[in-house]
């Protein structure tokens, strides 16, 4: 059975890989490779963001400041001293890496409501810098002519390159975030989220793993942000406004909070239905709005992709043990 | 022989409440010792400042030669002090075997690097973890369980979970808290086998109890605490014919 699984398993990530190297060569216009992109970005902050909230079980609105410091970071590393733009990249994620221990180390000490309300908070203190330190950010005009990675000769100018790299990114942050899951600290994750009072007297120190577990968080929020910045190109403030925060919170629990293939599925549904109701022009909104309640329902009734496999695989083995 | 736990004058109060007032008390190492007293006479508080969850107004706890009095919650484990709760608790979503593994994190850890690279070593210490776990359910009968999620078991076996899990880094002091409660008398004939084989483990165990014929069965010494301070103390059976005993247990002979 175990064996049959893993097979399934391998056919399956194949399949997964082959769609993803042929994509851009489908002839598709510039404009789907864009947003496959994007999903590929969103992925990436809301598996950090599964890492606190999924597996660790506290809540964080602030995912999308995190989201804007990578992106401003990154950037300005760019343009003001001219790295190379796949290190500024890197860079800015290790530095809202730090930011986010930091900020965490301050707030990982409240837990449920009151950690989700000092998150949005802090998210929203590290907009309003942004906003006001103009001198650095250029404040609500936003930074322009963001440019584009190069490697050697190379210039990423198209978007077939961008996807290339962002899904390399995505590849990472997939392999570190299933290993993080699977480790014994994942495990400290998830006994946090079951009592915080046991997994003290069994010897885990909570805020230290807290800690830990939002750091990685910000790390990914930051390299979400920055592949996020040169690929738009310009930015401006309201990359860290809420909206994106709920966005990211929405993906984890429609996911399943700390079911990582969920998070993914449902970051490329979140992601993609804005793009498949343009048409509707002023009703998109509300259709979305819609979608989401329903598709919020839905989980609520347990049926998630983890129960209709735990369902499907049942109704093979003939009856529940 | 030398005591592993020794509490001098330790005080507790609440507001106007003094819940723990001047106890002290002795554990002498490989006993088993239970803290007796009606509800509210302050056994459950004097335990959570042993295991650190109240810090004591004044007094000294030493376990095993180190001063307990400032250490923190999730630093019990490592000088070898575990313990379990009245309401059962367990790690409800995760599996029997997992709440095991989840006993040894205070014991060992693996590297940052080696969790993000899933390094050989790292694959090693975690498969040896679980065959630990493993080992260890299968002494005490559970193997069978391993993979199921705990909050889909009866009652009775959560308990004994829990204090399979507390063992599960290898305390030299166990704190068992109403261990029987809830239990009917079979189980709780079956727990007295169990906690009978922790004291031939080499574990000191000591417990709070409401289940007289359990306490009187197994305990080597008994404290016997009312109104936050110390009534009585002895073997069970000077505890049991002791008329202060009697007389806050059945009430006063008139």
């Amino acid at each position: 059975m175990r064996k049959w699984d893993k097979k399934k398993k391998t056919a399956a990530a194949l399949a997964a890989a082959v769609f993803l190297v042929i994509f851009p060569f489908a002839g598709l216009s510039d404009y789907l490779i864009r947003v496959a992109i994007m999903l590929m970005i969103y992925i990436i902050a809301a598996l950090g963001l599964n890492m606190i909230s999924g597996e660790a079980g506290q809540v964080s609105m602030g995912q999308a400041g995190f989201f804007a410091v990578g992106a401003y970071g990154s950037a300005l590393l760019s343009l003001k001293l001219g790295l190379p733009v796949i290190l500024c990249m890197v860079f800015a994620a290790l530095i809202t890496g730090l930011v986010s221990a930091v900020l965490g180390i301050l707030a990982l000490r409240l837990s449920g409501g009151y950690l989700a309300v000092i998150t949005l908070a802090l998210s929203e203190a590290i907009r309003l810098i942004i906003v006001n330190w103009s001198s650095l950010t250029n404040g609500n005009v936003g930074l322009v002519a963001i440019p584009r990675p190069k490697l050697g000769p190379f210039m990423f100018q198209g978007y077939t390159e961008y996807y290339f790299m962002t899904l390399l990114f995505l590849i990472l942050a997939v392999l570190a975030s299933r290993n993080i899951i699977r480790s014994s600290f994942g495990l400290r994750l998830k006994m946090i989220k079951n009592d915080e009072i046991v997994s003290q007297t069994s010897g885990v120190n909570i805020l230290r793993e807290k800690v830990i577990a939002f750091t990685i968080s910000g790390l990914f929020a930051g390299l979400s942000g920055a592949l996020y910045a040169h690929l738009m190109r310009f930015i401006e403030p309201s990359v860290g406004a809420n909206v994106r925060s709920n966005l990211f919170l929405c993906m984890v629990v429609l996911g399943g909070m700390g079911n990582m293939y969920g998070t993914i599925a449902a970051a490329v549904l979140l992601g993609i239905l804005p793009e498949l109701l343009r048409g509707f022009d002023a009703l998109n909104q509300l259709i979305y709005g819609l979608i989401l309640i329903v598709a919020m329902l839905f989980k609520a009734k347990n049926i998630s992709l983890e129960s209709i496999k735990a369902r499907l695989s049942v109704r093979r083995a003939g009856k529940p043990e | 022989m030398e005591p592993i736990l020794k509490i001098e004058h330790v005080c507790k109060s609440f507001g106007g409440l003094k819940a723990v007032n001047d106890i002290s008390l002795e554990i002498k190492k490989g006993s088993i010792v239970s803290l007796i007293g009606p509800n509210g006479a302050g056994k459950t508080t004097l335990f959570n400042i042993i295991t650190g969850f109240y810090h004591a107004d004044s007094g000294d706890i030493c376990f095993d030669g180190i001063r307990t009095n400032d250490l923190k919650i999730h630093e019990y484990v490592k000088i070898g002090m575990a313990r379990t709760f009245q309401n059962v608790r367990v790690f409800k979503e995760l599996t029997v075997l997992e709440n095991v593994i989840a006993g040894f994190q205070g014991v060992s850890a693996a590297s940052a690097w080696s969790i993000l690279f899933h390094t050989k070593k790292k694959r090693h210490m975690e498969q040896e973890m679980e065959e630990k776990a493993g080992e260890l359910l299968e002494e005490f009968g559970f193997g069978g369980y391993a993979e199921h999620k705990c909050k889909n078991l009866p009652y009775g076996i959560q308990k004994k979970l829990e204090i399979i899990r507390a063992l599960a880094c290898d305390p030299k002091l166990l704190l068992l808290d109403e261990p029987a409660a809830g239990l009917n008398s079979q189980e709780s004939a079956e727990l007295r086998g169990y906690i009978s084989c922790l004291q031939d483990r080499g574990h000191t165990i000591v417990l709070i109890e409401h289940d007289m014929k359990l306490v009187m069965d197994i305990s080597d010494y008994v404290y016997v605490m009312d109104y936050g301070m110390l009534l009585t103390q002895g073997t069970p059976e000077e505890v049991r014919t002791n008329p202060k005993v009697i007389e806050v247990y059945m009430g006063k002979r008139r």
